[in-house]
């Protein structure tokens, strides 16, 4: 399972806490992501996990925490 | 090979008076013959009829401070600048108030205006920050728009 985190405006359109089955890239995450939260398929996200953003060919090994973050604000 | 990233988040504003004595903490470093400073300030924009009153800021903290210490890498082999320091604001920040601090040093001026004004481009594109604007009746997620 991944664990996932929302943050900025999507923490007020997905859940606070939710898991998707393990996923075994970043391409399967995507899709699963937007099968799972349709939201998703209206917002850009980007990934990230362990401090680190994710690439859109990059393998995931299984369970990691995923960050999915919403276009950024800062400053 | 990277050094361990530097905390860059304050809770709250960044106050004139941790601004000032920053300044005042580059006075031995006699090498420095320039320094450029941005601060981003709160603005009350008006959102439904109603003004921005603050900004409330949350981060990816980890990500963040990995993605500012590539930056601040970035910065010192593209610019022949003596220090450089970013800070910005998590929490609560009222309008008028500092949110968002980048300060750079050089022994000359122009390296310090060009890495300023890069560095905060970068940070403001690259740093996962967001804020939430917060009016008298509703909140509104902030763009940030070039």
């Amino acid at each position: 399972m991944h664990s996932l985190i929302f943050y900025g405006k999507l923490t007020t359109l997905c859940p606070a806490a939710a898991s998707i089955p393990t996923q075994r890239s970043v391409a399967d995450l995507r899709t699963t992501l937007m099968n799972t939260f349709p939201v998703l398929n209206n917002e850009p996200f980007l990934l990230a996990t362990a401090g680190k953003m994710l690439q859109a060919d990059d393998s995931l090994i299984g369970n990691e925490d995923i960050s999915i973050m919403p276009p950024f604000s800062g400053g | 090979m990277s050094s361990s990233p530097k905390n860059i988040f304050t809770l709250g504003p960044i106050t004139p008076a941790f601004i000032a004595e920053s300044i005042a903490k580059h006075q031995t470093k006699t090498s420095i013959g320039a320094h450029d400073l941005f601060l981003g300030q709160v603005r009350a924009d008006v959102k439904d009829g109603h003004a921005v009153e603050a900004i409330h800021y949350t981060a990816n903290e980890e990500l963040a401070l990995n993605i500012c210490q590539e930056i601040r890498e970035e910065a010192f082999q593209k610019f022949q600048i003596t220090c450089l320091h970013i800070h910005h604001s998590l929490g609560e920040v009222k309008t008028g108030e500092i949110c968002f601090f980048v300060f750079v040093s050089s022994p000359h001026r122009k390296a310090s205006f060009d890495a300023c004004e890069w560095l905060v481009n970068e940070i403001k594109e690259k740093c996962p920050i967001w804020g939430e604007e917060k009016t008298a009746e509703k909140s509104f997620w902030k763009e940030n728009h070039g």
